[in-house]
């Protein structure tokens, strides 16, 4: 008994020491996520004077919102915005469509060429053909300068649909054998049987569509010429570019321009930041409780 | 039931299969655009605005009297306050729109924002969706000749002969006489043209713009110190500023901006060298390199005691956001910029009053025997690329646009505006109305040149003006709220002889294919070797003492090919003007 309190009491010591360093160790982790946007909060809201000479560091210097409000009074920005809710929305659902249908038949046993479809899918997802072939696809369908440049070919995830057909391989095989015993053809057995036991994959595969459809650019940039066309992450890249122009390169009859656009960009990119991330940080919380579940999702099961 | 599931499920499946293979068919770029312009048809097409971009089919070869149709693809000038997307408000968009209807041409122009546009044209260059006429800027040489060579951009001398009036062929040979070295190949080809840009002249001499130190003037007066005129006297000045603490924060923190990663940052030039990994040394007409200059050594000793001193923070080095927050802060006692900028001042915005960054001109006796050199942008500047692409058959009508680009009424338009409006002719001389309004109210007003406006879309042609006398330019620069300080320094550039170009590329003939292999092959390593270098010199990191080795290591990169290859361009520009 005296044994038993000895070990307990050096065990709870112990796990004090360790609890400690826990705590220390995830609350520097904590600081150095957080800061980095802490830090564009309060530089988007200081004086310019502040921000030009980079003196804010804990707290604003000089509380004012009017980077804010040339932001909001920029239609530009309202439209980008707008292309980058109608990508992000669309992609999503289509998405989750695809990988949902392309990742069902995958999981009957008795489909003929599973092996097949499988490899042929996975290859796909390892090798591309690069940006000149992708682009002479675009523009031979002739999806160039248009929306569809950007939804369709972010329609199919081949990642995503992996991801399904394991969530959905995991699934007892007996609610499967018990449906088909009462009549369901394949797809009653999906759509209402298999899809509202999914939620938490499902979450998954939409925050990662989302995620990655709000933070992209690169396509709008090689596909869409048109500025009214063109998604937030774009107004953004032309914001910071203006700040980053080398001066030694540009001639005479240049350089007061770009010293021009320049200055105004400076805290302009601030602001810009913290409206396009908080649409992000407001979703995040909905798929919260399907984000952990999900983590899961691709580890084997017992 | 299960009959017609089936049905479906094959339908759905012969659906995608067709969808698949509906790339496969060689459309080229059929347009769709919303305008409803069907492709190589003769609707009306005046120019459209950039959200109807969708790359256009082929044209219609032209007949005699038709109005000539063309496309044109280039980067939206994206002025902040003179705005591309506002022209129709603009009289000079009208003017330019009477011209080409005048010439009988129509221009359907395709607008790319900037910053996307070096992407974007690498990409549409190496498709079938191109227009008539493409800016081609981003490309380097070497590409575009080979391009020239498969087809995809048309080679210009003979349709130039054919077809032009002259005028193209009298700004190039005679008015910008720099200019035919630099876009004929070896063999006589021409794939591009280019922007063409003459400054003023004064009693018949071109006036160039000087680059070089510029020193806080306010600072010099609070230290009761002259403006240096040798080496000494700056640094004596920038070592007084930090010790009388003149910026007045409490903190010895005064700095200057030296760039020590590459040699074009006013000092080394100070030391008499050049203003890159090669430079041309235009007193001898030799290509040479800093690395084998006489007082290398020297300039890199003066800058490493500056960094030990804390007089350059090594922080800055490289780094725009830290120059610019030193700038913003009122820390910065000098730095390099050119001699007549007026827009320096801006960069202080903590709220300090009365700053006045001056350009020290040059600097004497940086070291025995030194001559100090002068970097020098040259009145007559030749930049960016206009190609004609493979897609364009009207080849009259696009030799017709040019000729009216390189022609003075277009010029007129394009710098100085709508005559009586933005401008007006005074004893013989065209002075700009709208000169000292700064860009935010001739967006308000709607008055502008052509330049800002659709500049870089449209070939530029920017013509000056020759002052007849030396004071009637002093006034004109007055006018443009350049100080004393400042055009005397733009004055001593005028007459200055030991100067290198900004702009090497000016005085280069076309690189042959040979040599374009040599530059391709020998100059990031070089370059990159030399900024490596350049900054552990100045800081210490690398010993003088070693620097037969950094030579020899130059050598091994190829800096003596390089050197040789642009002499040889060098020497062919020369004689081609002679």
């Amino acid at each position: 008994m005296a044994k038993n309190t000895q070990i307990k009491s050096h065990v709870k010591n112990g796990s004090r020491a360790f609890d400690v360093f826990c705590v220390l160790f995830c609350g520097m982790v904590c600081l150095v996520t957080l800061y980095p946007m802490y830090y564009v909060f309060i530089m988007s809201v200081s004086a310019p004077e502040a921000v030009n000479s980079m003196s804010v560091f804990l707290f604003p210097k000089g509380f004012q919102l009017d980077s804010y409000a040339i932001l909001f009074k920029d239609s530009q920005m309202w439209r980008a915005y707008g292309n980058t809710i109608i990508y992000t929305v669309s992609s999503t659902l289509l998405i989750l469509i695809t990988s949902v249908l392309g990742a069902y038949p995958l999981t009957v046993s008795g489909l003929r060429g599973r092996k097949f479809f499988v490899t042929f899918l996975l290859i796909p997802m390892y090798f591309g053909g690069g940006l000149i072939p992708s682009f002479l696809l675009i523009n031979k369908l002739g999806l160039y300068a248009t929306r569809w440049a950007i939804i369709l070919p972010s329609a199919f995830n081949i990642w995503n649909m992996i991801l399904v057909r394991t969530f959905f391989s995991g699934l007892p095989e007996e609610l499967r054998e018990s449906a088909r015993m009462d009549g369901a053809g394949h797809l009653r057995i999906l759509f209402q049987i298999f899809l509202p036991i999914s939620k938490a994959v499902l979450a998954v595969v939409s925050i990662y569509s989302i995620v990655g459809m709000w933070n992209s650019w690169f396509n709008a940039q090689v596909y869409l010429p048109s500025v009214d066309l063109q998604p937030l992450q774009m107004y953004l890249k032309r914001v910071l570019v203006q700040m980053s122009v080398d001066l030694s390169k540009l001639n005479s009859t240049e350089i007061a321009d770009a010293v021009e656009k320049m200055f105004s960009a400076t805290q302009l990119k601030y602001s810009m930041i913290i409206f396009t991330t908080l649409p992000i940080i407001f979703t995040y919380p909905f798929f919260q409780k399907y984000f952990i579940k999900g983590v899961m999702v691709g580890s084997l099961k017992g | 039931m299960r009959k017609r599931m089936k049905t479906t499920a094959a339908v759905l499946a012969l659906t995608l299969l067709t969808a698949a293979l509906a790339g496969c068919g060689d459309q080229g770029g059929q347009s769709s655009s919303d305008s409803g312009q069907s492709s190589g048809q003769s609707q009306a097409s005046n120019e459209k605005s950039s959200d109807e971009s969708q790359p256009s089919d082929q044209g219609q070869p032209a007949q005699s009297g038709e109005v000539h149709k063309l496309t044109i693809l280039g980067p939206d000038p994206g002025n902040q306050f003179i705005k591309y997307e506002e022209r129709e408000e603009y009289e000079v968009w009208q003017a330019l729109q009477d011209m080409l209807a005048e010439n009988g041409l129509e221009l359907e122009i395709e607008a790319v924002p900037q910053d996307q546009y070096t992407v974007m044209i690498q990409t549409r260059m190496s498709s079938n969706s191109l227009p008539d006429i493409v800016n081609v800027s981003p490309i380097d040489d070497a590409s575009l000749i080979a391009m020239g060579k498969q087809g995809t951009i048309q080679e210009l001398s003979g349709l130039i002969g054919q077809y032009s009036n002259g005028n193209i062929e009298r700004m190039y040979k005679e008015k910008y006489n720099t200019g035919y070295p630099l876009i004929q190949t070896s063999e006589g080809e021409i794939y591009w043209l280019t922007n063409l840009h003459k400054g003023n002249t004064y009693e018949g001499k071109e006036v160039v713009q000087g680059l070089g130190i510029q020193i806080r003037k306010d600072w010099l007066d609070k230290a009761n110190l002259e403006m240096p005129e040798t080496l000494e006297d700056f640094t004596n000045a920038i070592h007084t500023f930090r010790e009388m603490d003149v910026n007045g924060n409490g903190q010895q923190d005064e700095i200057i901006l030296v760039d020590c990663q590459t040699f074009a940052n006013g000092l080394a030039q100070v030391f008499g060298l050049g203003n890159g990994i090669v430079a041309l040394d235009t007193a001898n007409g030799k290509i040479v390199s800093p690395w084998y200059q006489d007082h290398v050594k020297d300039y890199f000793a003066y800058v490493n005691q500056l960094i030990q001193d804390g007089i350059i923070d090594s922080a800055t080095v490289g780094s725009t956001d830290l120059q610019n927050q030193r700038l913003a802060d009122n820390l910065v006692g000098s730095w390099y910029a050119y001699d007549g900028a007026t827009y320096l001042d801006a960069y202080v915005t903590n709220g300090t009053e009365g700053v006045d960054y001056e350009p020290v001109f040059t600097l004497t006796d940086a070291a025995e025997g030194c001559v100090p050199w002068k970097e020098v942008e040259t009145s007559q500047l030749v930049w960016d690329r206009y190609c004609i692409t493979k897609a364009c058959t009207d080849l009259e009508g696009v030799v017709k646009f040019l000729d009216m680009i390189y022609s003075e009424e277009y010029s007129d338009i394009l710098t100085w505006g709508i005559e009586g409006k933005d401008f007006e002719v005074r004893d013989g001389m065209k002075v700009s109305l709208i000169n000292s309004m700064t860009n935010e109210e001739k967006g308000a007003a709607k008055r502008s040149s052509g330049s800002p406006l659709w500049g870089g879309l449209l070939p530029r042609v920017q013509t000056s003006v020759d002052y007849p006398t030396k004071e009637a330019w002093e006034e004109q620069q007055r006018t443009e709220n350049k100080s004393e300080l400042k055009i005397q320094a733009l004055e001593k550039s005028v007459d200055y002889k030991e100067w290198c170009p900004l702009m090497l590329d000016n005085f280069l003939a076309m690189a042959t294919d040979e040599e374009n292999e040599t530059i391709n092959r020998v100059q990031t390593g070089i370059q990159t070797y030399s900024d490596e270098l350049c900054i552990k010199l100045a800081q210490g990191t690398a010993s003088l003492d070693d620097f037969d080795s950094y030579l020899e290591e130059l050598k091994e990169l190829g800096l003596d090919e390089l050197i040789a290859v642009q002499q040889a361009r060098y020497d062919r520009f020369v004689q081609s003007r002679n």
